[in-house]
């Protein structure tokens, strides 16, 4: 995973949330992981990937059945994929400003087709020292957001990025944990998703 | 110096009179050595510190469906996690002194003040430091008062009892057998013989405090006795000269009591060991107001036509009072040894003498260790001694002298003699109720409070509390205080062995002390720095047990 290479192009933004366009078709990033625009003027913009979505851009066209697979599909129909695109979404936790990091929303969305990229594991670790921007996760404005499913596999993230390891995993569930401390259940839920 | 002290949790919430509650710190459990109930902690609030005792641990939950579906065994993640946020330790605190915030160093008395108020809510709770302990508790080095009678659970610097405030009113050492009443006593009978601030007498039942006592250590026989530790200051008058020579115990004066000193009331005391009914307490009266001082004796003597003859005279039931007769024998004959007929010496005037010259007397009973025996001899010494002091405590007042040096008197069993039925008649009693007054204080020790008249208890002014198992003794034992419930569970957790709870007036707040070990080579040196040398040591003990070599101490 490059960190120096764009992943893809802001197609949309708004306060809370954006959507890109991915660089490479069907290779979207991860479900839960780290991203990061970079803004003119040095400010940082992160976010985490919630949703991604593979669809064709020709409203006339429409992907039918076919009965193949798609490598056979490319052999026969070199030209299947200009009709394809692949959009993610992601869910803005915080932004960087002069060198320290914010765990709320930034003042402006990011720029349209401004260069979206992976976060490196040092702006994980950096992002994850405080835990607050959990809380953005867990309790979304958006209600297609799969809070809990996210919350657990970004959090499975930082710690594969080397921000900490079981320690980490305790640590946040234990953010969790203070944030969920009126529904046992969902907080279970999240933490079986860490263990395993 | 906040720095120092370790955070163990936050104040979430309390009343003045129910005590706080603490949430425990996140990373600290409930297993942590800090969290045990006698504990010592400081609550800093934005004015004041709060220095206080934990009472209680609690295990809370932030919602009922943790406790109803726990986490599984396995996993290992969800338990950690759910420790200290979900799931938390619940501290409960009884907040006891409160001291301006920032006041340190030497302190006066006044600035430690009794709790008016709580802290407010979050603020902080500490381990309290070596300094706090010092600074409440005082130090040896900082005044003669202050006599180091043990270690807090936790920390290493010593709680001193003032004894100035110890000796002004009666206390008491309580615990179930074998939990070191009597080291205790022995250590505080050390303190106020060392430090001067009172003299003793002590009606020592079993021989333990004179000359050697008895220890459970292994390896180990006896331990030194008062006698050995403060041989010019204290003086051993014996019932039983003979057990005490058997024992290798010299003594300095052999008691013998004289039938006239026995009066009704000691008789009423024994009522119960004698079974004796209510009207044949009255008819002792009868006695002693027709045969006047002597009555005792008469009695015994009498045949039976002088019975017949007597209570004809002075309408009495002949039967009855030939059965007083037969009871009085059985006394007179357990007392033989040392209740006489005529006694050349007077055991009241020698033992005041002693008192006069600031020795300390211990007065050992020998084999007369019988409960009827040991409350007869204690009353009626106790009676004639007390009403001297009485005398005295008047005249002084009267002349605008100083009073007496303050009267310490041990009893051990204590509720045979203060039990409700009893204790409005003996003399122990009356010096429980009057404090002070006279100069006259009890230190009882005793294993069963509960059977100490509740009166006397709330009299007490300092309690020094080893293990109780009892439901009724614990309560007997908080009688009169305001925190009782809170420090319930406090004593009922004590180790059985060198723990003990001190409460009341001789320190500024309860507090559970690991106690000091009696006759450890340290406890020697404190007592005797003079004896450190080895060879004075044996010296002065070949010297006072008359060319006996005496070789326990290596």
């Amino acid at each position: 995973m490059s960190t120096l290479t764009p992943i893809g192009e802001i197609m949309e933004a708004n306060t809370t949330e954006l959507t890109a366009r991915c660089q490479k078709i069907l290779e979207p990033p991860a479900f839960g992981s780290f991203v990061k625009i970079e803004e003119p003027g040095g400010m940082a913009v992160f976010a985490v990937v919630y949703n991604t979505t593979t669809f064709s851009t020709d409203p006339t066209r429409k992907p039918d059945f076919q009965g193949k697979t798609l490598e056979r599909l490319l052999q026969e129909h070199p030209h299947y994929y200009d009709v394809l695109a692949t959009d993610f979404s992601g869910l803005m936790i915080g932004y960087q400003e002069n060198g320290s990091v914010r765990q709320y929303l930034p003042p402006r969305p990011p720029q349209m087709h401004s260069p979206v990229f992976y976060c490196a594991n040092e702006d994980i670790r950096k992002l994850t020292r405080d835990l607050y921007f959990l809380r953005t996760i867990l309790l979304p404005m958006n209600a297609k957001v799969p809070a809990d499913e996210l919350v657990a596999a970004v959090i499975r993230h930082a710690a594969s990025a080397g921000a900490g390891d079981f320690d980490f995993l305790v640590r946040a569930g234990k953010e969790v944990a203070m944030l969920l401390r009126s529904d046992y259940d969902r907080l279970c839920s999240i933490l079986r998703r860490l263990e395993h | 110096m906040n720095g120092e002290r370790r955070e163990l949790g936050v104040v979430v919430g309390g009343s003045l009179s129910e005590g706080l509650r603490m949430k425990l710190h996140p990373d600290r459990t409930v297993e942590d050595d800090a969290v045990r109930a006698g504990n010592f902690v400081v609550v800093v609030g934005d004015r004041y510190e709060f220095f206080s005792m934990i009472t209680d641990v609690t295990l809370g939950a932030s919602s009922p469906e943790i406790m109803n579906d726990p986490p599984p065994r396995d996993s290992a993640l969800m338990r950690r996690v759910l420790s200290g946020t979900a799931t938390f330790g619940t501290i409960s605190l009884r907040p006891m002194l409160m001291l301006g915030k920032g006041q340190f160093g030497p302190l006066h008395e006044d600035d430690l003040r009794p709790v008016k108020t709580v802290p407010g809510h979050f603020a902080l709770v500490y381990e309290a430091t070596e300094e706090d302990v010092a600074c409440i508790f005082g130090s040896e080095s900082a005044d003669i008062k202050f006599f180091n009678i043990g270690r807090p659970l936790e920390q290493e610097t010593p709680v001193c009892l003032n004894l100035d405030r110890f000796v002004e009113r009666s206390n008491g050492i309580f615990g179930k057998s074998g939990t070191g009443k009597t080291y205790l006593t022995r250590i505080a009978l050390c303190g106020l013989i060392k430090n001067a601030r009172a003299v003793n007498l002590i009606f020592d039942m079993h021989s333990e405090y004179g000359w050697k006592g008895t220890t459970e250590e292994a390896g180990r026989e006896s331990v030194w006795g008062l006698r050995q530790y403060f041989s010019d200051k204290v003086a051993v008058f014996s019932l039983d000269p003979l057990s005490s020579k058997r024992r290798g115990a010299p003594i300095d004066f052999e008691v013998k009591i004289p039938y006239t000193q026995v009066t009704v009331e000691d008789i009423a005391l024994l009522q119960h060991e004698l079974n004796l009914t209510n009207t044949a307490v009255e008819t002792c009266y009868a006695l002693l107001g027709n045969l006047g001082d002597g009555w005792l004796g008469r009695l015994i003597r009498m045949s039976t036509d002088e019975i017949a003859d007597f209570a004809k005279t002075y309408n009495v039931h002949t039967g009855a009072l030939a059965a007083i007769q037969r009871k009085l024998n059985v006394l007179v004959r357990q007392c033989e040894g040392f209740l006489q007929e005529a006694v050349i010496d007077d055991a009241v005037e020698r033992i005041l003498e002693y008192l006069d010259r600031e020795t300390h007397v211990v007065m050992e009973f020998g084999q007369y260790s019988k409960p009827l025996q040991y409350m007869l001899v204690a009353n009626i010494l106790t009676r004639r001694i007390h009403e001297r002091y009485v005398a005295r405590v008047e005249q002084a007042m009267g002349e605008g002298r100083s009073r007496p040096k303050p009267l310490v008197i041990t009893i051990e069993e204590a509720h045979k003699f203060l039990n409700p039925a009893l204790s409005r008649q003996t003399i122990f009693g009356t010096i429980a109720r009057e404090m002070r007054k006279y100069a006259v204080t009890l230190l009882i020790v005793d294993q069963r409070p509960s059977g100490i008249d509740d009166e006397v208890l709330s009299q007490l002014g300092t309690r020094i509390t080893c293990l109780l198992n009892d439901e009724r003794d614990i309560e007997a034992v908080m009688t009169g205080l305001s925190n009782a419930s809170s420090l319930r569970g406090v004593l009922a957790s004590l180790d059985s062995k060198q723990q003990a709870l001190i409460l009341g007036h001789a320190v500024p707040m309860p507090v559970v002390v690991r106690t000091r070990v009696y006759d450890d080579p340290l406890f020697r040196k404190c007592m005797r720095p003079d004896l450190e040398d080895r060879a004075a040591l044996v010296s002065r003990l070949t010297q006072l047990t008359h060319g006996r070599e005496d070789d326990d101490w290596s």
